[in-house]
């Protein structure tokens, strides 16, 4: 490798890098779409770029998205009573004024996330192999076994005010029901696209996009536009006073559920973060926050590098099947050079997310979230419109409508997740309900 | 444990009887119906496992009846209501013979913020305490400096004449969610006992309950060895989750109908226990790495005593499992387990950490429980 090529594969990480930064500032807007464009742009371009550069500026498009999301989700999906049950950390930190401050933790477990990833998938590269042997062939009641951690472990969130037993049963299935109704249809949902092509033919490769869109991204948007809030000055503190144990806790749990959730198809860094919080028994907004981070960076950067391990090649996520379509990892150079390029691409990204939230603290008051909501569910719609014809349009209102359920009942949204578990899983017992329903 | 230690319990527990159920029936076909014909059979493990929990937190709480219920806003706080309603219960339970059970709600006042009150039963002069808090903020439970009440407005206590028998600390924090209950039961020496959370680990946490549960491995595979492995699966499943809590201090009711009261726990850790969680996850992770390997046609990785000692899983698989299951328990398990906990132990004594009694240590897993389960 010459020292020209490494200057070439540091300005394409950092390329990849600032594209992805700018993409991830909008809410809503998910990187694996963006991607998508890039890598049809590239199939034109092949023979001009290198495909191990083009594959370094997505990965850095990746590790920006990973950090950098922090900001749309919590500066501009803000809390409202009339809709919100219950707060999340996040949602509670921006109505004290801490909209930086959970950023912050936020991007600190992302840190030690990308940290944990390019130290220790390396020094575990043989025994992540041979836990991959192991658990592949088992690997259906394994995501069997999430998918039922999942329904089993939703308790009502109730306030215990009955008037009697039955009624009580009532109030606390109301929300539970709701959660089963949401994992159902988007099971269904899930099916029928695995199963058949909806979409034109020629886009076929982004058949998941409309479903995926809808059932996360442009809900919430709905949500963000009826919710009637106020996003109040933020403050700029100089320390987030946070006890070290409550970031190593974050840490760990994080980057084990993240890890978990690089690991094992279909499942994703909300379950796997969630899994993780139960695993080691988190307590606190802190240790939340730092763990969200940590278990969506190592989910998204996990898998990339479980993609280049030389024991393993595992492709999990979006990104890894892109480049898989323009590229095959072979050396160990290679592993090295992208966890390299995610070390890079993690330390710049941290700043940028540190340095865009300073500033959105400051102006988020004057910034109107609701015409900047409307303006990203403009994009989102020309998007699927773009990518997948108006087939792509009808499934993203279909999936928004069921994205809606879990929202409106305060349930799980992490129940739309059966759009890709279920199929998944159906798929590694050897069940082909898509052939039942007569959908081939 | 929370929720999640026991689903990985019932799943741990379930990868042993595949492994004792394959030696059994031989051939491997236990093995083969999950690896080679996709059986769902270990799932059961984990559901039974972390079944007891669904049935009280999502049944048996909504069938408790309650005598009286005290209900406040912010804008009608009433401590006094409150020691009241306590001390009239625990009298009425012994004047009138009979189960009296109160519930006290919490105080919501957005979405995000609760005002907290407290009740402490002090047993010696027979009174109920009941004391409001300030409004805290969400599950961190963080307190607003300036929402305190003053005193006079905050303090309320009244006293009852029957001998209560209270086993857990003095204090007891109504927060947030729904709030807890209490059950006054009149025993036969003439007190009263009085149980925090009373619809917990009764029935649905019973050595009966998995008894019961375990034909419907017969209903899903037939009297067949997959009937059979799955019968034992879901009773031991059920019983990995009694077993686990049993390790805390609240212990449950093992044998109802014939038992009413709980078992006493080992007092070995709390059940919310972070450490106790994480050894136990880690732990139940790493048999199921184990027992997967073990009962694969092939050993993706082999412990060297079995090597050592000469011993083939295709000659003795018994004892090859035997000596390798102690030897990776040797080498996997226990350091990591014995070297945390050590670590502990010595930052709790250099930091000076006090050991809670064993009635505050009690009561805290009971609040924990209610809070722990419901977040």
């Amino acid at each position: 490798m010459t020292l020209m090529y490494l200057m070439l594969c540091i300005l394409f990480i950092l390329m990849g890098t600032a594209i992805g930064s700018l993409m991830s500032m909008l809410p809503g807007l998910h990187v694996y779409n963006v991607i998508g464009f890039f890598l049809l742009f590239y199939f034109t371009m092949g023979l001009v770029i290198d495909p191990m550069l083009m594959t370094l500026m997505l990965i850095g498009m990746l590790v920006s998205y990973a950090f950098v999301f922090t900001i749309p989700s919590i500066y501009f999906s803000a809390p409202d009573d009339s809709t919100m049950f219950i707060l999340m950390p996040s949602q509670r930190y921006l109505k004290e004024r801490k909209g930086h401050e959970a950023v912050v933790l936020i991007a600190t477990g992302a840190l030690i996330g990308v940290i944990a990833i390019t130290i220790f998938v390396p020094i575990f590269m043989n025994v992540l192999g041979v836990i991959w042997d192991i658990a592949m062939p088992n690997m259906h009641w394994i995501i069997g076994a999430v998918i039922a951690f999942m329904l089993l472990s939703e308790f009502p969130k109730d306030f215990g005010r009955h008037k009697n037993p039955l009624h009580g049963l009532k109030e606390a299935w109301k929300t539970i029901l709701a959660g089963y109704l949401t994992f159902f249809l988007s099971a269904l949902l899930g099916i029928i696209v695995f199963s058949k092509t909806l979409v034109p033919v020629e886009h076929g490769f982004q058949s998941l996009m409309a479903p995926l869109i809808g059932l996360f991204a442009t809900s919430s948007i709905i949500l963000n536009l009826i919710s009637k809030y106020e996003i109040p000055d933020q403050n700029l503190p100089k320390s987030v006073d946070a006890d070290p144990r409550e970031i190593a806790h974050g840490s760990l749990a994080g980057s084990v559920g993240g890890l978990f959730a690089a690991f094992i198809p279909a499942v994703t860094a909300g379950v796997g973060g969630y899994m993780a919080s139960h695993a080691f028994a988190q307590k606190g907004d802190k240790s939340f926050l730092v763990s969200m981070g940590a278990s969506r960076v190592v989910y998204y950067v996990g898998a990339i590098a479980l993609f280049f391990l030389p024991t393993l090649h595992l492709r999990r996520g979006a990104l890894a099947m892109g480049i898989n379509l323009i590229f095959t990892p072979e050396t160990v150079q290679q592993f090295y050079l992208v966890d390299a390029g995610i070390a890079l691409a993690g330390l710049v990204s941290f700043f940028v997310v540190i340095y865009a939230s300073r500033f959105l603290a400051r102006v988020i008051p004057k910034i109107n979230a609701k015409l900047l909501n409307l303006v990203v569910l403009g994009i989102l719609v020309v998007l699927v419109y773009l990518m997948t014809s108006w087939q792509g349009l009808i499934i993203m209102s279909v999936a928004t409508a069921i994205g809606l359920i879990p929202v409106l009942f305060n349930s799980r949204r992490s129940h739309c997740l059966a759009v890709i578990l279920v199929p998944i899983w159906l798929n590694m017992s050897g069940i082909s309900l898509g052939a039942l329903l007569g959908l081939w | 444990m929370k929720g999640f230690a026991h689903f990985m319990a019932g799943l741990a527990t379930a990868t042993f009887v595949v492994v004792i159920a394959n030696m059994y029936y031989g051939n491997n076909i236990i093995a083969d119906a999950i690896v080679q014909n996709k059986a769902l059979i270990i799932i059961l493990g984990g559901i039974f496992g972390i079944l007891p929990d669904t049935i009280d937190f999502r049944f048996a709480k909504y069938l408790q009846r309650h005598d009286y219920e005290v209900d406040m806003d912010e804008w009608n706080i009433d401590p006094q209501k409150v020691a009241d309603t306590l001390a009239h219960a625990i009298d009425q339970a012994k004047d009138e013979q009979r189960e009296v059970n109160v519930m006290l709600h919490t105080i919501k006042i957005s979405s995000d913020q609760w005002r907290q009150y407290t009740v402490q039963f002090d047993t010696e002069n027979k009174k109920v305490l009941c004391d409001i808090g300030p409004i805290i903020s969400g599950f961190e439970k963080r307190p607003y400096v300036d929402s305190y009440l003053p005193s006079e407005k905050s303090h309320g206590e009244a006293k009852f004449n029957a001998d209560l028998k209270y086993n857990y600390d003095a204090v007891t924090h109504v927060d947030i969610l729904s709030g807890p209950d209490f059950s006054f039961f009149p025993e036969d020496d003439g007190s009263v006992r009085a149980d925090f959370i009373p619809w917990h680990r009764r029935w649905g946490h019973s050595v009966t309950l998995g008894i019961l549960f375990a034909p419907i491995g017969f209903m899903l595979y037939g009297f067949t060895p997959l009937g059979w492995t799955a019968f034992w699966i879901i009773m031991l499943g059920v019983w990995s989750h009694i077993f686990t809590d049993h390790f805390g201090l609240m212990g449950s009711n093992m044998f109802p109908p014939f038992t009413t009261k709980r078992v006493p726990g080992f007092k070995v850790t709390r059940s919310m226990s972070t450490l106790a969680n994480i050894f136990a996850n880690y732990t139940n992770a790493l048999l199921i790495i184990f027992n997967m390997n073990a009962w694969s046609r092939v050993h993706h990785f082999e412990m060297p005593w079995a090597t050592m000692l000469g011993i083939s899983s295709s000659e003795n698989m018994a004892e090859w499992y035997v000596v390798s299951l102690l030897n990776y328990i040797v080498y996997y398990i226990l350091p990591p387990i014995l070297i945390a906990y050590f670590a502990v132990q010595y930052i709790r004594k250099r930091r000076g950490v006090v050991e809670i009694s064993d009635k505050e240590a009690r009561s805290r897993e009971q609040l924990e429980e209610v809070g722990g389960i419901n977040v």
